[in-house]
């Protein structure tokens, strides 16, 4: 991947997110966002920083056959 | 075109009809599916199709087997609820997902379960693209009969 695949695939992943919270994990540094994705970013040894992988936890919200629905 | 969070409709004819089996021990295969954003999924929908469906490295079409839990109760709300499942070192992006019954063949094969609407495309780049189930419990878990 060359420098400016990298930097356009930061970019596309980071626009229009917000950030929640920064995790050191390991060699990786982890952006998650508000909605659920990590984007993971990594510094090589002369201290450039490459794209590690966006990563995405959906959590689902919860469905109930009752008198909300009106079927039991 | 959209997705439309939901308890799919024939699932609850189905339910009526005996045909679904959660059980942790011989219960039927469920599965989950993943789909972009053109795809048009709600309540009326009655089976796994592959229109519209997710694709991309680390996604095989008809998605993910899930892990069922034995059905239980607290109160007077019966509940399932399956095991989180992930497609790693995968790159998808998809807007939604179905849960169906992969071991139904009639009255229709791979009969739908939920239709979920993710709010937004959820997208992984060459890492896991994970599916988080609720808690298990009365007021939370996925699968609820109150």
């Amino acid at each position: 991947m060359t420098f400016d695949e990298s930097n356009g695939l930061i970019t596309d992943h980071l626009s229009g997110k917000t950030i929640d919270y920064v995790v050191r994990n390991g060699k990786l540094l982890e952006l998650h966002t508000t909605c659920g994705h990590c984007i993971k970013l990594q510094a090589d040894v002369n201290y450039d920083i490459h794209f590690g992988g966006q990563s995405v936890k959906i959590q689902l919200k919860a469905l109930t056959l009752g008198a909300e629905q009106g079927s039991f | 075109m959209a997705i439309t969070t939901a308890v799919c409709t024939s699932y609850k004819v189905d339910l009526l009809f005996g045909r679904h089996n959660f059980a942790l021990s011989g219960g039927d295969t469920f599965k989950i599916a993943l789909y972009t954003s053109a795809a048009t999924l709600g309540a009326t929908t009655t089976a796994y199709s592959a229109t519209n469906e997710a694709s991309g490295t680390g996604y095989t079409a008809t998605g993910n087997t899930l892990t069922r839990v034995d059905p239980t109760s607290s109160g007077t709300t019966a509940y399932t609820d399956f095991a989180d499942t992930t497609w790693s070192t995968a790159t998808i992006t998809a807007r939604g997902c179905l849960i169906y019954n992969d071991t139904l063949t009639t009255p229709v094969a791979d009969a739908s379960v939920q239709v979920h609407d993710f709010g937004s495309d959820k997208t992984s780049t060459a890492a896991d693209f994970t599916i988080q189930f609720p808690t298990a419990d009365a007021s939370n878990a996925i699968i609820r009969i109150a």
